[in-house]
């Protein structure tokens, strides 16, 4: 069986700037990896180049062994198969809890109005938000917000989750919800991506850790081994300033 | 004292205004509303295209926006007006036959469009990217992204400004008269003006300039009162992300 | 406009000049408030209750040909050679104010100019703001068509669309009488005819001489002639019998020599209306 998710050789510049210099991954069926290194080290851009937002200079991603630059594949179906949690929630302001996740069920899934109001509302109780279901985002803390998008994700059903550091811009008492849901998520079964600086979830919920610098993955491991055993200087340096 | 009764004589004369009264109400104010809100929402499907294509990322489907709304926001109103309404159809192009308004309102249609293409364009580009990437994420296409997600909260930003379009259309669609209306057809301007050359005397003007207010003066409020609800971020206003709303980008390109 | 300022000008000065005076506290010293009268008893045209001596500011909507337009940077037409002749016999200079001809009428009563010109029907409705000289021209109205039109005459109008210029006796006769008529009016015949030439009026009612000069310019054919027994006149303030006075007299006098038919021939063609001739 394919991985889920397949990097071979993926770069990217921005312009004169390589943020990402070959990196090669594999995530399988119902896996758990976290991401983590410094701010600036492509972690951010390796999670967008997995769900299409970024376009890889080089080498390839391959979604459940598609390669999305083949010929006849579209796109926007491959992407349905990957989810995606931003730092910055990205909620539909305008739109209420539901809605946030009803319009792509309705719009991208073709679910019936009925159908996808019962999935939504589904998705909400399982991030503990069933009693929001009509509230506006700026009507909802940072933790709800993060939790509505993550169910809004969820709804889709995608083979993939990724989460692009989606406490940073929480308030350290709203961190904790988020985190449940996600280590509740990983218990399940999901595959998940996970880049983030919360190394108690790491620790917990990790099958496996890679440490990214300066745009290469340094380090691979299951969490234990990577935070007890540290085998290069970067990543000893690294844990010295986060632990 | 004799200037300001010969001024009350030809400019506020209440015999005048009062003999022009039930032509202003009913003909010219329901034909300004007509044709303005007409070309309002013409100008409004033509601006969302342009503007829409003037985002583009590529070069050859900007490039005809670009210039759609350099040539109509660089011309006077009244030379576009005159090309539509007596240019085409000396051309043999026309599409309406014979019915002047139609003229008069594709003539302001295209002038609004490209104002609002600029209005829009600014809203547009004021949504956070990370809502183009949640759609995208979420497996919309782009245009279903756009549509359902971009738009409706751009539109919201730029409301006072095209709230404000609709206000110069209004008082623009006064210039129509060199089209030539014929009655039932006349817009406020036009009757006024008609008993003005008739009788060399003002006052049915300014009785329309009375009705423009009638028009213009709550919807000017209205853009303040919502210029103002934007500025203090209250929920409901059409910014729901206050904190990240720069005060001047609720007006940005209209014209004042 | 140059005559404005200069008005301006005096009564600022007059104002000075009285309050100088009432300050002064001297009731038997003339000199101050007489210093601005001094400039009009110069000369002997002061009667015509003009605001700057020897110049007559005339008011008219100069695009109108042949009775005013520009061309060649200069303004020229019938009503301009009229006027200049008349004011020439009352040893006047005309100074000439282009404005919207439905501007003319406030603008006159207003006291923006002395007289104004502006092949302008003499209508009771007119009368009541402005005083009007005799008349100086008939006008006599015509039936414009485009070159393919099966309109022969004003009884094959019913049903058509029929334009005239705003507040022309063309418009009224057309309301009046084209009852069964769509009547479109238009700031100016020149709008009148290019709605005329792009098909989308079937015929102009036009003043004769203005529908004359459009088929020579153009392919549109006057197909009928109206008389509708109304006349143009000068426009004077209501209250200046004396520049009226003048005006009627000299008129009379440019009729009688022969001047009027030498004008009238210079733009029209056709003979000059037997109550014009000498």
């Amino acid at each position: 069986m394919a991985p889920r998710v397949a990097l071979r050789g993926l770069r990217k510049s921005f312009g004169n700037l390589e943020v990402l210099r070959g990196i090669d991954l594999e995530v399988a069926e119902g896996e758990v990896i976290c991401v983590l290194g410094p701010s600036g080290s492509g972690k951010s851009t390796m999670l967008r180049c997995i769900n299409f937002l970024e376009e890889p200079t080089a080498g390839s991603v391959e979604i459940d062994g598609i390669d999305p630059s083949a010929k006849g594949v579209n796109i926007d179906r491959l992407r349905q198969r990957v989810g995606m949690v931003f730092q910055q929630f990205n909620l539909f302001p305008h739109k209420t809890a539901l809605a946030n996740i009803t319009l792509p069920l309705r719009r991208v899934k073709k679910l019936s109005r009925r159908e996808a109001v019962e999935v939504a509302q589904a998705r909400l109780a399982d991030v503990g938000l069933a009693n929001k279901a009509n509230a506006r985002p700026i009507q909802l803390s940072g933790g709800q917000q993060q939790r509505v998008a993550i169910a809004r994700a969820l709804a889709l059903e995608p083979d993939v989750l990724l989460f692009d550091e989606v406490t940073s811009a929480l308030d350290p008492e709203l961190v904790k919800d988020v985190l449940d849901v996600m280590k509740r998520l990983a218990s399940g079964g999901m595959t998940m991506v996970v880049v983030t600086h919360e190394m108690g979830f790491a620790r917990e919920a990790a099958d496996r850790v890679v440490f990214m610098d300066e745009g290469v993955i340094v380090e691979e491991a299951p969490p234990r081994e990577l935070f007890e055993r540290p085998r290069s200087q970067r990543l000893r340096d690294f844990l010295d300033q986060v632990l | 004292m004799e200037r300001f009764a010969r001024l009350a004589d030809t400019f506020f004369d209440l015999e005048v205004m009062r003999r022009a009264f039930a032509d202003l109400l009913t003909e010219g104010l329901v034909n300004t509303i007509y044709i303005s809100a007409s070309a309002m929402l013409f100008g409004l499907a033509g601006g969302l295209v342009f503007a829409l294509m003037a985002i583009s990322r590529r070069w050859w489907i900007r490039l005809p926006a670009r210039a759609y709304v350099d040539l109509f926001r660089g011309l006077p109103a009244i030379l576009v007006i005159l090309l539509v309404g007596l240019g085409l159809p000396t051309a043999g192009i026309r599409p309406f036959g014979r019915y002047t308004p139609a003229y008069a309102i594709l003539a302001l249609s295209i002038i609004a469009a490209a104002y609002i293409t600029e209005i829009l364009r600014a809203g547009i580009q004021s949504v956070e990217k990370g809502q183009m990437e949640a759609a995208r994420s979420l497996g919309m296409t782009y245009l279903q992204a756009m549509w359902l997600v971009i738009v409706p909260q751009g539109v919201r930003r730029v409301l006072p400004p095209l709230t404000n379009e609709f206000i110069i259309l209004t008082k623009d669609s006064s210039l129509l008269f060199v089209l030539g209306l014929s009655l039932g057809e006349r817009e406020l301007y036009r009757i006024g003006q008609q008993v003005a050359s008739r009788t060399g005397n003002y006052s049915a003007v300014m009785l329309a300039g009375l009705f423009y207010l009638l028009i213009t003066i709550p919807l000017t409020r209205l853009v303040n009162y919502m210029d103002t609800r934007m500025r203090e971020g209250k929920p409901g206003a059409g910014e729901e992300e206050p904190l990240e709303l720069d005060p001047s980008a609720s007006v940005p390109g209209g014209r004042r | 406009m140059r005559s404005v300022n200069l008005r301006l000008l005096i009564s600022i000065v007059a104002l000075l000049a009285l309050a100088l005076a009432a300050c002064a506290d001297e009731p038997d010293e003339p000199e101050a408030p007489d210093e601005v009268d001094e400039v009009d008893e110069d000369e002997p045209v002061d009667d015509l209750g003009l605001a700057q001596e020897g110049v007559i500011v005339v008011g008219s909507d100069i695009d109108f040909p042949p009775f005013e337009f520009i061309e060649d940077g200069e303004i020229q037409g019938f009503d301009v050679d009229l006027m200049e002749e008349i004011a020439a016999r009352l040893g006047l200079e005309v100074e000439w104010v282009d404005t919207g001809f439905d501007a003319l009428i406030s603008q006159l009563a207003a006291d923006e100019f002395d007289a104004l010109i502006a092949a302008m029907t003499i209508t009771e409705e007119r009368a009541e703001t402005i005083a009007f000289s005799d008349p100086y021209f008939e006008a006599t109205q015509a039936l414009v068509v485009g070159p393919d039109s099966d309109i022969t005459g004003v009884g094959d109008l019913a049903g058509m669309s029929v334009g005239a210029q705003d507040g022309t006796t063309g418009e009224a006769y057309a309301e009046e009488n084209f009852t069964d008529s769509t009547i479109t009016s238009f700031p100016s015949y020149p709008a009148a005819f290019g709605a005329l030439e792009a098909d989308q009026i079937d015929a102009v009612l036009a003043d004769l001489p203005a529908a004359a000069e459009q088929e020579a310019r153009s392919d549109l054919v006057v197909t009928e002639v109206i008389d509708t027994d109304e006349v143009y006149g000068i426009g004077v303030q209501q209250d200046n019998e004396a520049l009226l006075a003048a005006i009627n007299d000299t008129l009379a006098e440019i009729i009688a020599d022969g001047t009027y038919a030498d004008i009238y021939s210079t733009w029209f063609e056709g003979d000059v209306p037997p109550r014009f001739a000498d």
